[in-house]
């Protein structure tokens, strides 16, 4: 019994201090309105679950370039107003997304950026739009999100689409005359859904013919299954899209029983595209293909970015950090236009964004069409030779030359 | 032909390691009616303490099997002695309420201590698999196939042949009766509890060759090891390895037959079911 009171009270203790700090919290957005010193950038990502590594990624490259803005001297044109990035954690999951969202609102924040899963960003998008403040998508790829009129989205990376599309005109480029047969494998959800649909019926472009098309579950624990499947088809070309557990589990059954190819290409793989992946498989991943987004890795300023990066988190930066990192720059510049950190002004600003100056690999400046989409978005070639990753292909980013049939 | 034999061989060692995960909540719901949500976080729990006795120690997680064991076993005893056993006799939304919550805490713990990068562990020589002829057997698996029949073979021994086996028995069956011959119930409750996480951690450490580490990695097999525990029938040993090997094989064909998403739908409606026709499971007892 007496155990009991004293869980009670310490329990109304709790609600009393969550309470006191939820005041606080009011009383301070009430003054922020005024206040311009300090610029508030809310960002979603889901911080617990499958994806906690990609997003703190994503949320450490943010504040780098918050870091490197601030100290820079804030925006100018604002009598050097400071930014200051706020996280929510997603949880990888739509509705704490969404009331993460809310909750970075309700705090003053100007804008919201997110979210590293589709099904996440799109309910993001609705809570930033009811609301009426602008909503710059980090990572997602999903083409249907930017399909609904939304008036204060905007997206950087390409979407699902032009990754399809980029894959489809640079195999047809690049393959040699001895790769006649392809399979196709990927995840079944929405990403890899939309993605596979685009490739398979447009495969007859590239003169290259599609034995199979190939799906799991991502979350899946095994793929013996089908990786007897693609031993028995034996292609020339394997294209693979999923993401980095499940494209590890891919390459380790295909290792074990010995199955190679003579190209291996992803399209926006979380596996190949990453350094820890090279780093586990070695020799051999020698020479797998990525189409995906990069930054641009023949610019000053992508070296300087990833040497500080490396620096500040002792780990190297990943593909998808880069888009956290020229979000922030997108909305500075917005910021500095706008004048002010109402998010309208934002919003009018960042739909005549037009920067030439930044670190991707997109031929052209990082501009706005009426969807919110980055009109340059493009894709590269990424090659994995000497376990590093190399842009090969378009030639305008190349760093070295593409590597066909071992 | 040879797809289906190397379909079925698959299924069946990859349903040896969920029938173990299975067996544990199996043994846990029969001694103390306590369905254990906390049982995906508890392999990862086993995942990481292999992966942390082999880096530290230099070893493979096979040998590393007794340590991950011995440790498994006191993070359950404990679990069931602080958390569970003050809820015992209460209603049963009580515990279930707790292993989730405790699922929650595990799975940030590991979060907070491990970070959330991938992790892997990796066995000298076991990176290419057996050929026989057309078929490939994976050696991870089979190996993991092989302890899990040892284990599995240890808890049965355990249960039937000591006089410890008699008392988990016997509170299974009679908890006040168990209490009235001198039984020390919570503690049997704890052993009990230990041994079930013992299956979880084991599955766990098995399954590090095979798969990334990550603080939810165990998430996969959650509910799986449920749908075995239900379909083999709650707390019977012999129903949860049985149903672990079906579910396995199931999973493998719906994967060559279907494909995608349709392995994890086919288990389900497989759950579903089971329910409707047989809701004791596949070598149930009647409901008393």
């Amino acid at each position: 019994m007496k155990k009991r009171r004293v869980i009670s009270t310490l329990l109304a203790g709790v609600m009393a201090a969550a309470l006191m700090t939820g005041c606080g919290d009011a009383a301070q957005t009430g003054g922020a309105g005024t206040d311009t010193a300090v610029i508030k950038i809310g960002s979603v990502h889901p911080l617990t679950g499958s994806y906690a590594y990609e997003a703190q990624s994503i949320i450490n490259a943010q504040k780098l370039a918050v870091e490197e803005i601030n100290a820079a001297g804030g925006i100018k044109s604002m009598g050097g107003a400071k930014l200051e990035l706020v996280t929510g954690d997603s949880q990888a999951s739509a509705d704490t997304g969404a009331s993460e969202t809310e909750r970075l609102i309700a705090e003053g924040c100007s804008i919201v950026t997110g979210t590293f899963q589709s099904g996440v960003t799109l309910t993001c998008m609705q809570k930033a739009e009811q609301n009426e403040v602008p909503f710059l998508v980090t990572v997602s790829n999903n083409v249907a999100m930017f399909e609904n009129g939304f008036e204060w989205c905007f997206r950087i990376q390409p979407n699902a689409n032009v990754f399809a599309e980029d894959f489809i005109q640079y195999i047809s480029e690049v393959k040699t005359d001895d790769i006649k047969t392809a399979v196709l494998i990927h995840e079944d959800s929405l990403t890899g859904t939309d993605s596979g649909d685009i490739i398979s019926a447009n495969m007859g472009a590239t003169g290259i013919e599609l034995l199979d098309r190939i799906t799991y579950s991502a979350s899946t624990s095994t793929l013996s299954t089908e990786v007897t499947k693609i031993a028995e088809l034996k292609p020339d070309l394997l294209i693979a899209i999923g993401y980095f557990a499940d494209t590890s589990l891919l390459v380790k059954e295909l290792n074990e029983r010995g199955v190679t190819f003579k190209m291996v290409c992803g399209v926006a793989n979380g596996g190949i595209s990453d350094s820890k992946f090279v780093a586990d498989f070695g020799e051999s991943v020698e020479n797998f293909l990525d189409l995906n987004y990069r930054f641009n890795p023949n610019s000053d300023k992508t070296q300087s970015l990833l040497e500080s990066y490396k620096t500040k988190f002792g780990d190297d930066m990943s593909v998808h950090a880069v888009w956290g990192y020229e979000s922030i720059y997108v909305i500075a510049d917005a910021l500095e236009r706008a004048e002010s950190s109402s998010p309208a002004a934002l919003r009018d600003a960042l739909k005549t964004t037009n920067i030439e100056d930044h670190v991707l690999a997109q031929p052209g400046a990082i501009t706005f069409d009426e969807k919110g989409e980055n009109v340059n978005a493009a894709g590269v070639l990424v090659q994995i030779q000497n376990g590093k990753h190399v842009v090969v292909y378009p030639e305008q980013f190349a760093e070295a030359e593409l590597i066909v049939g071992k | 032909m040879n797809a289906f034999l190397q379909a079925s061989i698959d299924g069946i060692l990859m349903g040896g390691v969920y029938a173990l995960a299975a067996l544990g909540i199996s043994l846990i719901f029969g001694v103390m009616k306590i369905t254990n949500f906390a049982h995906g976080a508890l392999i990862t729990v086993g995942m990481y303490v292999a992966y942390e006795v082999c880096t530290l120690l230099n070893i493979t997680p096979y040998i590393a099997l007794p340590i991950v064991m011995v440790v498994m076993f006191i993070i359950g005893y404990f679990i069931q002695k602080i958390c569970l056993n003050p809820l015992m006799g209460v209603a049963g939304h009580n515990q279930l309420l707790l292993t989730q919550g405790l699922a929650i805490i595990l799975e940030n713990l590991i979060l907070v201590i491990f970070s959330a990068g991938y992790k892997s562990v990796s066995v000298p020589g076991f990176d290419t698999a057996i050929k026989l002829g057309d078929i490939t057997i994976n050696k991870p698996k089979l190996v993991a196939f092989i302890f899990v029949t040892v284990i599995t073979i240890g808890i049965y021994v355990i249960l039937n042949k000591t006089d410890l086996g008699k008392a988990i028995r016997a509170t299974s069956v009679q908890p006040e009766g168990a209490t009235l011959m001198g039984i020390v119930v919570p503690r049997i409750n704890q052993i009990a509890f230990g041994l079930g996480i013992v299956c979880a951690g084991v599955a766990g450490a098995l399954l590090t060759p095979t798969q990334y580490i990550f603080p939810t990695s165990g998430n996969t097999y959650s509910l799986k090891c449920f749908v075995i525990a239900v379909f083999g029938g709650l707390g019977n040993i012999w129903g949860a390895i049985v149903a672990g090997l079906i579910i396995g094989a199931v999973e493998s064909f719906s994967a060559l037959y279907l494909g995608g998403s349709w392995s994890e739908l086919v288990v389900y409606l497989i759950f579903i079911l089971t329910l409707i026709i047989k809701p004791t499971g596949l070598l149930g007892k009647k409901a008393r």
